[in-house]
């Protein structure tokens, strides 16, 4: 019930055109023609009850505590966190102080233990999860816990100077309006906004395992695997959120497990289970089988293990402040693109 | 909820499935690879493409499964029933 070994595969950046959605389910990697399919996932429709007219409502928040709770409070439940603690954001030494941070969805905090003192002064850590908050460990940074959903912050403007969210930003509902209602909101001018998402491809094996079981067993296929924001919205959807000096990365994890089995479990001890509300409750046993022995023929490693990708997108946003550098304004250039070939030879020439 | 109940109980059988899919690895190649195939040809995949390849897999895993009951099993259906008559009785699973 354990991995075997992690690794890091770091890619380019990116970020790009216009427009937000999550890819819904039915994005695979193999090509068929979809049959009878049922409760295909479609983003943007909200189909539980409360759902606003025009407002994005994918995944059921309540299940998604109680989820987190249950997996709080497992016994050896920190056999599940090596993904959390792979997961680093990049604080190294150099960098300015923050007098108060925000760590959001931290669940049992594992971003403050590569903090120092000289980093961050003071932390204030939210989860939806009491018995998490409750179990978090400790660190030599003074914290103070608050259970707060990520998408209604209980915080005043303009009140922390650095916001940090680990692995928690996939289970928002409406992501652009998180971004900008709730963190931009709190962050102070020229306050740093820094995250690490699961997107893209996390989980892909997976998701097409379960769909190309499920369809050949039952003829039509349901989502198993929540949908993810795609790297190439990212940087968009952080520009509409009114961040400054974007900075976005995808980093890939692989973990291997010795079966669909043990993933699926992992998962569920990392308190990842699906949420959506269009999850179907039940798994047929038929199709688990099924799924067992495609992923295991797909995708399996020749020693008889098979490798999970998590894709983790890390960004970075700063709220505008007039210190921050500007673009220049059109027509104050005082050189040329044409004189850049002349520098490039009178370079060489000295060199000689 | 504590104690043995329906959820405790299928979350131990579901414990048992990776050991006993291994048993029946070479059934599980081929139907991997039948599924697999309509991928990268021509075939859509459509409800019981590979049904044959997938009876072949269904009837090892029911046979691992009759075959070796779990000790684990035996003792906590004995835990369980304290004040009636202890019958070890091997349980067929994934019928």
């Amino acid at each position: 019930m354990s991995c075997r070994g992690v690794q890091k595969l770091l890619q380019g950046a990116g970020s790009g055109p216009a427009g937000w959605t999550r890819t819904p389910a039915a994005y695979c990697c193999c090509r068929f023609r979809s049959g009878p399919s049922r409760a295909r996932s479609v983003p943007g429709t909200g189909s539980g009850p409360g759902s606003g007219s025009g407002s994005i409502n994918v995944f059921n928040r309540e299940m998604k505590r109680r989820q987190k709770n249950w997996a709080a409070v497992l016994k050896d439940g920190h056999q599940y966190d090596y993904l959390r603690e792979e997961v680093k954001l990049g604080f190294g030494s150099g960098f300015r102080t923050f007098p108060l941070a925000l760590d959001m969805g931290g669940g049992k905090s594992y971003i403050a233990e590569h903090l120092s003192k000289e980093v961050v002064q003071r932390l204030v850590l939210t989860d939806v999860s009491q018995q998490a908050l409750k179990l978090g460990r400790r660190s030599e940074i003074p914290t103070r816990s608050v259970v707060a959903d990520e998408e209604f912050l209980p915080f005043r403007e303009n009140s922390f100077h650095l916001v940090v969210s680990s692995l928690s930003l996939h289970w928002i509902n409406d992501l652009p309006r998180a971004l900008s209602e709730q963190i931009h909101r709190v962050l102070k001018p020229d306050g740093v906004f820094v995250g690490a998402m699961a997107g893209g491809d996390t989980l892909y094996e997976l998701r097409c395992s379960l769909q190309l079981a499920q369809m050949e067993r039952e003829g039509g296929f349901s989502p198993h695997v929540s949908p993810y924001t795609a790297v190439t919205d990212l940087g968009n959807l952080l520009g509409r959120a009114r961040f400054n000096m974007l900075t976005v990365d995808v980093d890939d994890v692989q973990v291997h497990y010795p079966g669909i089995m043990e993933l699926m479990t992992d998962l569920q001890g990392m308190g990842e289970s699906n949420c959506a509300w269009n999850r179907r409750s039940m798994l047929q046993r038929d199709t688990m089988l099924a799924a067992a022995a495609v992923y295991k023929e797909m995708y399996g490693n020749p020693d008889g293990s098979v490798p999970a990708t998590f894709q983790i997108l890390h960004m970075i946003g700063w709220k505008p402040h007039e210190s921050q550098a500007k673009p220049a304004r059109r027509g104050s250039a005082t050189v040329s693109f044409r004189d850049l070939a002349k520098v490039s030879r009178t370079g060489g020439a000295d060199r000689s | 909820m504590s104690g043995s109940n329906v959820w405790s109980r299928s979350r131990e059988r579901l414990r048992r499935f990776p050991e006993l899919l291994a048993q029946c690895a070479d059934e599980a190649a081929v139907y991997g690879k039948c599924v697999a195939a309509t991928t990268t040809g021509k075939r859509e995949l459509k409800k019981d493409l590979c049904a044959t390849e997938f009876e072949a897999l269904k009837t090892c895993f029911t046979n691992a499964v009759s075959y070796s009951p779990s000790i684990v099993e035996l003792i906590v259906s004995i835990a369980v029933l304290p004040n009636k008559p202890i019958l070890i009785l091997p349980k067929i699973k994934f019928k």
